[in-house]
């Protein structure tokens, strides 16, 4: 161990973000929602760089058909809680981190508790109408939310800062129905490695987040590209407020 | 007048990269979604529902912003608005 204590496991990414950026994850609660495909994703990125507590929320149970993509979980994990799955994986990945599993779904009762035990939320949802009530919650709570989503070899990335960017609900109004969308498990990474990178940014500064900014990633050939995006004045969820 | 759109996802296929799509003054989304969905029955397919309403899996955003928001598929068009068309994607 060296004088921090790490072994000097940080010391490649301390070159970049120093060490109160290294410090300042270290203090930081990531609340993550979904421990399936990006969830699995965000929560290895978030876990070896060192973030301090994470809270992985997930009523599912492993299935062998998650295999191909949610990294998190592995053959012998099957039939068992996806969250607390996640939360063992996260603390083998690396035992700084304080993992805590919270075996439920994402719903109204019990987002506006969660949210407030945090201090980012990132979306790993699946369906839209979860992705709604986060929203909400995390602009209720003014936390920022990373949101991300996969079908197939396609993905959208965005970071919502409340009050400030469009948030979800402003980008997409209406939650389209919810649908089994083909994944495949490296999509899932390019998404989640993003949404990471954007959690990374936002609690060591610098940099230039997703903000109105929605990044398309078409994998299929390899191309991204982004769609500018604002707010609804009229939004239901963040339209109360005088824009910033 | 001039609309620059913007295709994303597997609307890229049928209609290439961003282009200028000519309208007459006055148009709306409608008129544009319907524009593009007569270049062919695959696209016309992609775009609206059995119901001649646009697919619920369907984003269309008028200069950043969703057109559902606005005026849903009335919503009126000018010159050099830019409209990007992309599919919803929900998956995690």
């Amino acid at each position: 161990m060296d004088d921090r204590g790490d072994g000097g496991r940080y010391d490649r990414q301390i070159r970049l973000i120093g060490p109160e950026g290294q410090k300042r994850l270290a203090r930081s609660t990531a609340l993550v929602i979904g421990a399936g495909g990006l969830g699995s994703a965000v929560s290895t990125y978030l876990a070896v760089a060192g973030i301090g507590r994470m809270i992985v929320v997930d009523g599912d149970v492993v299935e062998e058909s998650n295999l191909n993509r949610q990294i998190l979980h592995q053959t012998l994990d099957i039939g068992r809680p996806k969250a607390v799955s996640a939360a063992e994986t996260i603390r083998e990945l690396n035992p700084q981190v304080e993992a805590e599993a919270v075996v439920d779904y994402a719903d109204e009762d019990n987002l506006e508790g969660l949210v407030a035990r945090a201090d980012l939320a990132v979306d790993a949802l699946d369906d839209f109408y979860a992705r709604h009530l986060l929203n909400k919650a995390a602009i209720d709570a003014e936390i920022p939310l990373f949101h991300g989503a996969i079908s197939g070899f396609d993905g959208q990335v965005t970071t919502v800062i409340p009050h400030k960017t469009p948030c979800l609900r402003c980008i997409f109004p209406h939650p389209p129905k919810r649908e089994t969308s083909p994944a495949i498990g490296s999509t899932c990474g390019v998404i989640g490695s993003i949404q990471a990178t954007e959690v990374i940014k936002y609690l060591v500064g610098g940099g230039g987040l997703l903000e109105g900014r929605l990044l398309i990633w078409d994998g299929s050939r390899g191309r991204s590209d982004e769609i500018s995006i604002r707010r609804n004045p009229l939004c239901q969820d963040c339209g109360q407020r005088r824009e910033i | 007048m001039l609309i620059r759109l913007k295709p994303f996802g597997r609307f890229r296929a049928p209609l290439g990269e961003e282009m200028d799509v000519d309208l007459p003054v006055g148009s709306s989304v409608s008129d544009l979604l319907l524009r593009l969905s007569s270049l062919s029955s695959d696209l016309h397919a992609q775009i609206f529902d059995a119901g001649g309403e646009v697919r619920e899996d369907v984003n269309v955003m008028v200069n950043g912003r969703h057109f559902l928001s606005l005026g849903g598929t009335s919503t009126p068009l000018e010159e050099g608005d830019e409209v990007a068309l992309f599919p919803a994607v929900v998956g995690g």
